[in-house]
């Protein structure tokens, strides 16, 4: 008769979204800041007062709290709430997609190159030095700068500078579980290097790294924004946050609301996903907490 | 550490081939033709090769490449074309303007990075940890060309304290004390984000350190807790803060320091990088990018230095 030992049920996360946001507070703040600019920039068509790229010449920089213009409008009498609104979309667009992209390519780059080892390793993480050597601010600018301004090519630009520390991150996990008791078991029980990867590899590196993208967040709206503010992103007249800022600046002194309204809006999104992230990678890494 | 000097210096080969082939690849990608430049767009097309010849621009990328990088060693990083002059001596010139507002930057985030980093550690769960927490995800959220616009607002528009501005006054006497003045707003709102930074990287490895056994037998051996945290804790913990602080300041001065110099029209790489973008002016912007890069990687080198010298523990592996 065979003999089954007798395992320890693994003890598994249980999804319990209410008792996590009780739990844990920066978590619960967070992700309120950051659904409410998603439901912003989602219902931008239906609660937005204009049209964000409609001219009232008559109604030039409106203070805050003008009839019909709640908080202001600019230097074209665009209303600046309907066009705060509508550049939400380009703000959140530039924070997740670049980073998930990002992230799918850096863990597979990672466990390639951490799992097999050898000419793999060698090749990609050492182009991955190359890539990393240079500082990322200018290699964004830069990329940006020669495909041409645009929101697909900011976000392209975006995700060049990010794949090298997301594989970096995913390569180190890797490394770590490659030496694991339970990738042993499945290389003794003659799964492919392919199965390992999928099965074992992948699963148990995928928490480092979203927690490592999550962490990022907040800095890529400010980062994303900043290549906009210098007129690398979106073009006008479509709304934008990074580039509302530096065309308010020219009438800074005396209607500051023009480009200090979208910072505001930016500090707001970024300090959500900060503190988002912060939970997060307290969740994930269990040596963070206490 | 001599290998390890060896090793170190023998691997910024790759590293800097790989960076400039990167701005390379970035200049053959550019719009524009070179050729158009030179002769305009209504030259004849045998005149048009034969130029095409003589520049050497029909031979193969990777000699195209060689070629190129033959003339950067040299010193011939080619020419502005918004300010029609050698791209390398502006480059260099511009270079010690930024430097002195990243000095003053740096100087300003390590101190208070360090300091906010290892009370809250030493505090750990009290107000002050909290406060430095909040603060510290606030000043990562700011923007940098948001907080310098708010500063100007407020200290230079409404309560005229301090310039706008720029390097130094064009009308007042030309002193160190001017440019300093100059300096203050731009430093502070370039050091805050790496501030935070640091604060956190110091407040984790503290409490790392302060964890471990030895702290005990150190307060039961009568040291005091301030010889107890100053002289053991904070030393162990020296490794981790000087080699975030180091990539900090080489974040500093290549990146965030951009940003402040467009707001505070500060006359150094950052600046000179958006006028080449808002100018189309692809020589002038590869030739900052290339020089960023050098000093990025040189930098980083200096880093790992000092890390090896100020951490015993790798110092002989």
């Amino acid at each position: 008769m065979a003999v089954t030992p007798e395992i320890a049920p693994v003890e598994r996360p249980v999804w319990r979204p209410w008792a996590l946001m009780t739990r844990h507070k920066s978590i619960a703040a967070g992700s309120a800041i950051v659904l409410l600019v998603v439901l912003m920039a989602l219902l931008a068509p239906v609660l937005s007062p204009y049209d964000p790229n409609e001219v009232h010449p008559l109604d030039r920089l409106k203070p805050i709290g003008s009839p019909g213009y709640l908080l202001g409008a600019d230097q074209q009498g665009r209303d600046m709430l309907t066009r705060l609104m509508w550049g939400a979309r380009s703000s959140l667009a530039i924070a997740v997609l670049p980073l998930s992209i990002s992230a799918i390519i850096g863990l597979a780059l990672g466990a390639i190159a951490g799992y097999l080892g050898r000419l793999s390793e060698t090749l990609i993480m050492r182009g991955m030095d190359v890539v990393f050597g240079l500082p990322p601010i200018l290699l964004a600018i830069a990329v940006s700068a020669t495909l041409g301004p645009g929101l697909v090519n900011l976000m392209l630009s975006l995700t060049i500078v990010l794949i090298p520390p997301m594989t970096r991150v995913t390569y180190q996990v890797v490394v770590g579980l490659k030496e694991q008791a339970f990738v042993e078991a499945a290389r003794a029980a003659g799964a492919s290097s392919f199965q390992i990867i999928f099965s074992q590899i992948l699963p148990n590196s995928l928490a480092p790294t979203i927690a490592y993208a999550a962490s990022l967040a907040g800095a890529m709206v400010v980062f994303g924004a900043g290549i906009s503010f210098i007129g690398l992103g979106i073009q006008p007249p479509d709304p934008d946050w990074g580039r509302m800022i530096n065309d308010g600046r020219e009438v800074l002194d005396l209607k500051p609301h023009v480009s200090t309204l979208p910072g505001l809006a930016i500090f707001v999104l970024a300090a959500g996903f900060n503190f988002l992230g912060d939970g997060v990678r307290d969740l994930l890494d269990p040596r963070m907490r206490q | 550490m001599l290998a390890f000097l060896i090793r170190r210096l023998l691997l910024l080969i790759p590293v800097l081939l790989g960076g400039t082939g990167v701005v390379f690849v970035l200049i053959q990608l550019a719009p524009g033709d070179p050729i158009d430049v030179l002769m305009g767009v209504y030259s004849s097309p045998e005149a048009r090769a034969a130029l095409r010849e003589k520049y050497g621009l029909n031979d193969p990328a990777h000699v195209q490449y060689v070629r190129w990088l033959w003339a950067v060693l040299q010193g011939d990083w080619g020419t502005s074309i918004q300010q029609r002059v050698p791209v390398l001596p502006l480059v260099i010139e511009k270079f010690w303007i930024t430097l002195l507002l990243t000095g003053a930057a740096a100087l300003f985030a390590t101190v208070l990075g360090v300091v906010a980093g290892v009370v809250s550690a030493v505090r750990q769960n009290t107000w002050i940890d909290r406060l430095v927490l909040v603060v510290s995800v606030f000043a990562l959220s700011m923007p940098a060309y948001w907080l310098g616009l708010l500063f100007i607002f407020v200290f230079s528009v409404q309560l005229g304290w301090l310039p706008t501005g720029g390097l130094r006054s064009f009308i007042a006497e030309k002193t160190t004390l001017d440019v300093i003045e100059h300096m203050i707003m731009p430093g502070i709102v370039a050091g805050l984000t790496p501030a935070a930074i640091i604060a956190r990287v110091a407040r984790t490895a503290m409490l790392e350190v302060m964890r471990l056994d030895f702290m005990t037998a150190l307060r039961a051996k009568g040291l005091s807790e301030g010889a107890v945290i100053l002289r053991h804790a904070l030393r162990n913990a020296a490794p981790t803060i000087v080699s975030m602080t180091g990539l900090q300041i080489g974040y500093l001065i290549l990146g965030a320091a951009l940003f402040v110099e467009i707001i505070f029209s500060w006359p150094g790489l950052g600046l000179e990088i958006y006028k080449s973008v808002i100018g189309r002016d692809m020589p002038m912007m590869l030739g900052l990018v290339l020089f960023s890069t050098c000093v990025f990687v040189l930098l980083n080198l200096v880093v790992d230095i000092i890390y090896r010298i100020i951490n015993p523990r790798v110092r002989d592996s």
